[in-house]
């Protein structure tokens, strides 16, 4: 797949998990971008597709990691600032 | 270990399929020096008394796999155990494996079932799911199976083999699944039938007094409650957290400072744990523990060469002894593996810090697994590596075995991670590549493959290009080799349509191209070879290409060829007279069978069928019901609706010739519906439909049978083919009942020559007697007895009889001619046949009487025995009838006995047999 292609079929998710995750791990989730809320970790991104998805959530429980909530979100929501100040419920 | 490469090696084992089975099969042994966790020892030990399931459902590191194995080490129960990995996605190998655990309980258990799976053509799963589960209920001991890992798979029809299992479960077997994820199977069901026990994560957290266990008394801290209490928190019960901070935690001292490094912040606990306890290690162990952390399972000497180093199987030995994340997957401590959740976190340690050489660290891998004879593994690290080159090169030294084995789920796996260009330009590749995608039902993506193959060979008009290079770097034998194989895949292909004139020039290119070792290629051309000459009406050339198929198949060992092969040339004997040697084939295929514990699939379902059925015609009518019976009883159980439907054809004419009409206007109405639901093959639907129109002449329906000649578009002035020959042979009957004699002797003059040219030996004397008929009714009565007199000569020698009753009472008349002719001298054939012979056959129109039925038995037979019977005949074990009507194994022995005892039989079968008989089921 093209870079093109993954960006036109990709969606962004956001990924809610609890506890500290460190931003080193971010290539392990497919490059989502880590960053922090309060005692939680949260995971932005593009993913290609749903395979993709369940991947990640794969990984997460691999590692027990405690899952929060997933999202799928519009790209333009997809930088951490947002993810900290919105306090939508997820 | 040398690799295999050979397409056609004989010895071949399930080992071969993994070379490290036994690792995946090894109970992992439990140390006295852990935390011993009765509470959830004794809910297993309640939940095997209670045959329910076990499903021991939670994330890494909860020390799943560890309590089981707590509980095995102090439970006599005999146990299967076996490691799933990624790589167990394929049904034939996860059924291979299954069988090899349980092979460690009772090693006759499918003795071997596991060669019928190995076959490019595997037979459907649940046929030898039921002779699975038909061998484990005679197993005298109970047991335990676990499937340890279970998360790894996500193939369907694995959860579907499970399922299966599940409901079916033998009294004997106590199924253990241990998953990281609750697995997509009917759980809920099995939960309100209290059939399942479940372990969680709840469950498994660690207790206060555990936690202090596993520090003070295990790990030989002396922590006061109150700091007991803070770590508990840290990790919250989880295991692999607990054995991190205790690992990393230097002395317990500075127990206050290592617990305000901590606080603070919320970090991951393993993610932090982790780093403190690598950076205690010396820079050397660092480097083997990260580096290591790509390999699935660890051996000194892999590591060795993955490392670059020397002596990692002391280190390996170390670690085990000191740390608490690896294991030894076999007694020798010659394979371990890491925790998976350790190596994670090691593997993400490594990204971060030695990324540039991790492509190194796995073409090393690769190498020294190929040197090895680690086809499998080596594939995985040079897919990673992304080193596609290498990839492609063991995947066409693997790829014949691997089609050998069945295992296309993993072939095309192999091919789609293969960038195109990589298939594309190797002709073997795109060869086997047509061959799973004409198994998936896509023969036009197959037909473009073969097209990039023969463009690669040179074999097209096609301008040079860069493919004539891979044509001039093969030899001219494997070039010819893979002619012969694409010629194969085209003749099978075109066999589903049914061209019968390219169907036998592709096979017999094939055969020509192949070379002789290949043994199964070989095989699958001849079949189709066989079959297009059987089509056209060439019984003779049919005959022989099934003979060679047959040889061949027996050469490769290929339990399932054998066997397409046996009941192919079993229907070609029938054709052309050859009743004994049928019956011989028929007897030998039973026997493999049997021998290779595969004794209730509709493969030898055919050979009942087919069997009773020529008993029959031979006019040994007590065996013949019985066998037509089981035949279909077997056929009934498996998918194949040809076979189905074959078995179905051979028990109506057992059925029209004692007279049962009422059965079988019933067994034609099962055929039907079958034929409606699925694809049955056009010449099976012809068979069916001229059955049809002789149960009509039987119940002397005449009308009925001109609407079905009318319907069916048949005239007496057509040419018939072969396929449509036997509803021809309906309506010449159906001519001469109408008195339109001369339009049923032209009919049947027309078919008699080519049937006598291609040895159609019983369709030449079916033809001589309807002739006969209608011309002694035209009378003409002496060529009507000089036909006879043929047809007896030709008959006698292969023991014909009820060929000539079935044509009713008036042939008897035309015999007595025929043999009042011969006595007098007056036949002009006389030599042909003895009288002898003629009045055994006479004899038998005057046997021919109603089966019996005696009603008195239907009402001492009790209801609970008819429902015992019912389960019996629908294929239930003893085992399984008593599991379906929640009463004891001995409960449903005592009832057989007493059906036998008022049956007057000596067998379940022979009980079912009887039954159906007399209308009971």
């Amino acid at each position: 797949m093209t870079k093109s292609q993954f960006q036109q079929s990709a969606q962004f998710y956001r990924i809610r998990l609890k506890g500290h995750l460190d931003k080193k791990w971010s290539d392990w989730f497919d490059d989502m971008n880590i960053c922090h809320d309060g005692a939680n970790s949260i995971l932005t991104g593009p993913l290609v597709d749903q395979a993709a998805l369940h991947g990640v959530l794969i990984k997460i429980r691999d590692l027990n990691l405690t899952l929060l909530s997933v999202k799928r979100i519009e790209r333009d929501h997809s930088s951490c600032d947002d993810a900290k100040i919105s306090h939508e419920p997820e | 270990m040398p690799s295999r490469l050979s397409e056609n090696d004989q010895t071949s084992s399930i080992n071969e399929s993994h070379p490290l089975l036994a690792t995946k099969l090894f109970i992992p042994p439990f140390r006295p020096a852990m935390v011993s966790r009765q509470r959830l020892v004794g809910k297993l030990a309640d939940a095997a008394s209670d045959k329910s399931a076990i499903l021991v459902s939670a994330p890494a590191g909860f020390g799943k796999t560890t309590l089981v194995s707590e509980w095995l080490a102090g439970n006599i129960t005999p146990t299967a155990w076996l490691s799933l990995d990624k790589g167990d996605n394929e049904p034939s190998l996860f059924i291979n494996y299954l069988i090899a655990a349980l092979q460690k309980i009772d090693a006759n258990i499918n003795k071997a079932s596991t060669s019928i799976l190995r076959s490019p053509q595997p037979p459907p799963i649940t046929t030898l799911l039921i002779n699975l589960i038909n061998d484990i209920s005679v197993i005298p001991v109970d047991f335990v199976l676990v499937l340890d890992d279970y998360h790894l798979i996500d193939n369907q029809q694995i959860h579907k083999i499970i399922m299966f299992l599940l409901e079916h479960q033998p009294q004997q077997m106590h199924l253990v699944i241990v998953t990281r994820s609750d697995p997509p199977l009917a759980l809920a069901r099995l939960r309100s039938q209290n059939q399942l026990v479940e372990i969680r994560s709840a469950d498994l957290c660690f207790t206060t007094e555990e936690t202090a266990c596993f520090v003070n008394d295990i790990s030989g801290f002396d922590l006061a409650e109150n700091e007991v209490a803070v770590l508990e928190s840290l990790t919250e019960g989880w295991i692999a957290g607990l054995q991190l901070a205790v690992l990393s935690m230097h002395d317990q001292d500075n127990f206050s400072d290592f617990i305000k490094s901590f606080t603070g912040h919320d970090r991951y606990v393993a993610d932090y744990f982790i780093e403190v306890v690598l950076n205690r290690q010396p820079e050397k162990v660092q480097n083997f523990l990260l580096q290591t952390s790509i390999l699935k399972r660890l051996s000194g000497s892999l590591c060795d060469a993955v490392c670059d180093r020397q002596s990692s199987q002391e280190l390996l030995n170390q670690l085990e002894e000191t740390n608490q994340f690896i294991f030894p997957l076999d007694n020798e401590r010659h394979w371990f593996r890491y925790h998976q959740l350790f190596a994670d976190l090691l593997r993400n340690l490594l990204n971060r810090t030695q990324a540039g050489i991790i492509a190194d660290l796995h073409r090393r891998a690769c190498d020294w697994y190929e040197a090895n004879g680690f086809m499998d593994e080596a594939l995985d690290h040079a897919f990673i590596s992304e080193d596609f080159e290498q990839a492609a090169q063991i995947v066409e030294k693997r790829i014949e075995t691997v089609w050998e084995h069945g295992a296309h789920t993993k072939l095309l796996n192999w091919l789609t991670l293969l960038p195109e260009q990589s298939v594309y330009s190797r002709p073997l590749l795109c060869v086997y590549h047509a061959w799973v995608l004409m198994a998936k039902g896509q023969p036009q993506l197959a037909e473009e493959n073969l097209v990039v193959a023969e463009e690669l060979l040179g074999l097209t008009s096609v301008e040079k290009d860069v493919s004539s290079d891979t044509g001039k770097r093969l030899d001219e034998d494997s070039k010819r080799n893979l002619q012969g194989k694409i010629a194969a895949i085209r003749a099978i292909m075109v066999a589903f349509k049914g061209d019968i004139p390219s169907i036998i020039q592709r096979a017999r290119y094939a055969l020509k191209y192949l070379p002789g070792e290949s043994l199964t290629w070989r095989s699958m051309a001849g079949i189709a070879l066989g079959d297009a000459h059987s089509l056209s009406g060439d019984a003779i050339a049919a005959g022989n290409a099934y003979s060679e198929a047959l040889a061949a198949s027996q050469a490769a060992n290929n339990i399932y060829l054998i066997q397409i092969a046996n009941i192919k040339l079993a229907v070609n004997h029938r054709v052309r007279g050859q009743l004994l040697q049928m019956i011989d084939i028929c007897q030998q295929q039973i026997k493999l069978a049997d021998k290779i514990g595969l004794s209730q699939t509709p493969m030898v379902g055919m050979a009942y069928s087919m069997w009773g059925e020529v008993l029959a015609e031979m006019n040994d009518p007590r065996d013949s019901f019985l066998y037509v019976n089981k035949g279909a009883d077997l056929c009934e159980q498996g998918h194949d609706v040809t076979m189905l439907s074959w078995s179905y054809l051979c028990l109506l004419r057992v059925l029209f010739i004692r007279g049962d009409t009422a059965r079988a206007s019933k067994v034609i109405r099962k055929m039907e519906k079958t034929a409606s639901e699925s694809y049955v093959p056009p010449w099976v639907v012809n068979l069916i439909e001229a059955r049809k129109a002789q149960l009509y002449l039987m119940e002397d329906d005449l009308d009925a049978a001109t609407r079905w000649a009318e319907q069916r578009q048949l005239k007496y002035d057509d040419e018939p083919t072969v396929m449509r020959e036997a509803e021809y042979m309906m309506l010449a009957r159906v001519l001469t009942a109408r008195e339109q004699f001369a339009e049923a002797e032209k009919l049947l003059t027309r078919v008699l020559p080519d049937a006598k040219t291609f040895e159609r030996i019983t369709r030449v004397i079916e033809v001589l007697i309807l002739r006969a008929l209608a011309l002694q009714k035209n009378g003409t009565s002496n060529e009507a007895v000089s036909d006879i007199a043929e047809a007896l000569s030709i008959a006698e020698p292969h023991g014909y009889v009820n060929i000539f009753v079935d044509q009713g009472p008036a042939v008897a008349n035309l015999l007595e001619k025929a043999l009042s002719a011969k006595e007098h001298g007056e036949s002009q054939k006389d030599a042909g046949f003895s009288a002898s012979y003629v009045k055994k056959v006479l004899f038998c129109f005057k046997v021919k009487q109603p089966p019996q039925i005696d009603d008195d038995l239907m009402e001492t037979l009790s209801k609970r025995e008819v429902e015992v019977l019912a389960l019996i005949a629908a294929g239930y074990s003893n085992q399984g009838v008593a599991d379906k009507l929640f009463v004891s194994l001995n409960t449903v022995r005592t009832h057989t006995k007493h059906i036998n005892a008022k049956l007057n039989v000596h067998s379940r079968t022979q009980a079912v047999v009887k039954a159906k008989e007399m209308g009971i089921l």
